[in-house]
């Protein structure tokens, strides 16, 4: 069966400095990736290779066996993006943001109209539809983010570290409907720290330490690489960096 | 050891750096070229109409008014910042000194504007009182420096009162009394006297308004020069990106319920969407398009020559259209329009059909002064050239700066 998405032997980062050296892994439908590492692993640089704001120096990144360069329309609409710092227009109010979205991503207004009701009730934001940005706190702004990407319900979402700065409800409601995706069919790859979260929600995890990939698989199988039956992913994961260090 | 004299120095080599940086995209080719033309045409205008100028002209009211506007007009720039009352509050006896240097900056810095003031009032002063020298006038000049810096030393002490109503309505009477001296200068009448005893009535009724008062206003002092700061900057935003106001948002509630009825719920109208309502609320895009409108309305319905109002006409066009240029590149730091799956050539197309708009409505509004002034060719002339300039300009120049 083809990936949903797929990285082979991606090689790239910033114009005069590689980040990433040599990364393959891929995410099936129906299923939720834990993309985790360290400050400066090279997460962050991942995912801009994979919606394409930065370009691949060597290797490949399909999305239903698309790539960027050969259609980068058909590509992108794949993709709902949450960034970590969430990024908004000042002079657009929330429901103009999921609008504006919406268009963007070719939703006929009848569909809009049909999801909008279900997202605002989930994150709380129904009394802010026609708040400006200015009067939002970091974690409505990050709702906004989140609600844009649902809204638009794209068969890839690529998520950056969604938990900073939410309340414990909005991080509820942010879980429940990555699920409900998932069983939708949509796969997921989640940035994080939190690893307890992830632990719970990830069906797999991909391991990046300076810039390569030091593991990869299913809780279990991580547990069996590093021989720590039992061990939490938040042990695994100190563990690695451990033997990082003695090196 | 704190020096007041050393901070003020500090302070204001900042404000000349910020004014130098900024004044350089003010000043750029353009504007300059578009300035030079205004003021020569208003001076050939001026001097056209001083030749033919009746003998009730009342020239010494006009003169009054503006000389009295210039010793009047004082906005005192002190430089403070925020964290001031809080860091230099403890300070406020050594801080005399620097407020000493403000006032003389102030005074220094506005000075030009008497000049240019009394330079474009010479010619009118010859002209309605040939029997006066040129000494004559240089008193007038000479007596407007000496009230002006009476005035300023004024404002200044003023701040120590916290009633806004006191020292607008100290402000306004004395405005009043500075024309009231000039005018009755001018007339030569033995008047003047009774005016110059009630200022200095006005002064010590000041004086003892201002001794009641301990220590200086810092909170109102402060708030003065982040309200002077702020609309320099406004000033600025007219020619070029401003980031230190990026948050100037203005709702326009109707209007933007019009572009969210209007525009089609449909992927094409994606950008359009994103600009009709960047234009209608992001900083001054709106106001500035609507401000030149008026202004470049106004300025041909009364320039006398048909053929010059169409040079006038292409002009305000053209200076509109330049400045909305800006608004292509208002989003360059948001990813998002980056990420949509639209082609970029959707982008550029959309704003070139945004912007033709808008300056084509500008052209009918412009063209629509010559149906009020009953000249019907003329305003097909115009309805013909603005079409042709902004087909040219949008084709010829604005592609190319917002080809992706």
């Amino acid at each position: 069966m083809q990936p949903l998405l797929d990285i082979s032997n991606l090689t790239g980062g910033y114009s005069n400095k590689n980040v990433l050296h040599d990364i393959s892994f891929s995410i099936q439908s129906g299923e939720i990736v834990g993309l985790i590492g360290l400050n400066g692993a090279g997460k962050s640089t991942t995912i801009k290779h994979i919606i394409g704001l930065l370009a691949e120096k060597s290797g490949q990144i399909t999305i239903n066996g698309k790539t960027l360069k050969e259609n980068s329309t058909s590509y992108r609409k794949e993709i709902g993006y949450i960034p970590e710092q969430p990024i908004l227009y000042d002079e657009l109010t929330l429901y103009e943001h999921l609008r504006l979205t919406a268009m963007a991503h070719d939703l006929d207004e009848e569909t809009f109209e049909a999801r909008l009701p279900a997202l605002l009730e989930a994150f709380r934001m129904k009394r802010q539809l026609h708040w400006f940005p200015v009067h939002f706190s970091k974690g409505m702004r990050q709702k906004v983010m989140i609600m844009c990407a649902f809204l638009i319900e794209p068969s890839l979402y690529i998520v950056d570290e969604p938990f900073v700065g939410l309340d414990p409800l909005g991080i509820q409601s942010y879980i429940d409907w990555m699920e409900k995706m998932k069983n939708n069919g949509a796969g997921v790859l989640m940035s994080t720290h939190i690893l307890a979260t992830a632990e719970r929600y990830c069906d797999r995890f991909v391991i990046l330490h300076e810039g390569i990939i030091r593991a990869q698989g299913t809780l279990q199988e991580l547990r069996e690489q590093f021989n720590m039956h039992e061990a939490t992913l938040d042990d695994l994961y100190i563990q690695l960096t451990k033997e990082e260090n003695n090196v | 050891m704190f020096d007041a004299t050393d901070l003020f120095k500090e302070r204001l080599q900042e404000h000349i750096k910020l004014l130098n940086r900024y004044l350089r995209y003010i000043f750029n080719g353009h504007f300059m070229i578009a300035l030079l033309f205004i003021i020569i045409t208003i001076s050939i205008y001026y001097q056209q109409w001083l030749e033919q100028l009746s003998p009730n002209f009342p020239a010494a009211l006009v003169l009054a008014l503006f000389f009295g506007f210039v010793v009047s007009y004082n906005p005192i720039q002190s430089f403070l910042k925020e964290p001031d009352k809080v860091f230099l509050i403890v300070k406020e006896a050594e801080m005399q000194k620097y407020f000493k240097w403000s006032l003389v900056y102030n005074y220094v810095f506005q000075l030009y504007i008497v000049f240019i003031v009394s330079a474009a009032l010479a010619p009118m002063f010859m002209q309605v009182y040939p029997h006066k020298t040129t000494k004559d006038y240089l008193l007038i000049v000479f007596i407007a420096l000496l009230l002006k810096g009476w005035n300023l030393t004024t404002n200044w002490q003023m701040f120590k009162i916290e009633h806004t109503t006191i020292r607008l309505f100290d402000k306004i009477i004395r405005t009043l009394v500075s024309m009231a001296i000039f005018y009755t200068l001018l007339l030569e009448t033995k008047f003047v006297i009774v005016v110059i005893i009630f200022y200095f009535a006005l002064a010590i009724n000041n004086y003892f308004l201002i001794k009641r008062q301990s220590g200086l206003a810092w909170e109102i002092l402060i708030e003065n020069d982040l309200n002077r700061l702020a609309s320099f900057y406004r000033f600025v935003s007219m020619f070029a990106d401003v980031p230190h106001l990026s948050n100037r948002l203005k709702k326009r509630p109707l209007l933007s319920k019009f572009v969210n009825f209007r525009v089609p719920f449909q992927h094409r109208a994606t950008f359009p969407y994103l600009y009709r309502l960047s234009f209608i609320r992001s900083s001054d895009y709106l106001s500035m398009y609507l401000r030149l409108t008026v202004l470049g309305g106004i300025v041909i319905y009364f320039v006398p020559n048909d053929w010059l109002k169409l040079a006038f006409l292409v002009l305000f066009l053209y200076m509109t259209s330049f400045q909305m240029i800006s608004l292509f590149h208002h989003y360059r730091t948001n990813i998002w329009i980056d990420l949509y799956p639209i082609h970029q050539v959707e982008r550029s197309k959309a704003f070139l059909t945004f912007i033709s708009r808008i300056t084509l409505a500008q052209t009918i509004l412009f063209a629509l002064v010559f149906i009020a002034l009953t000249q019907y060719i003329f305003f097909l002339y115009a309805l013909i050239l603005g079409l042709v300039f902004t087909y040219l300009f949008i084709q010829l120049y604005v592609r190319r700066k917002v080809e992706l």
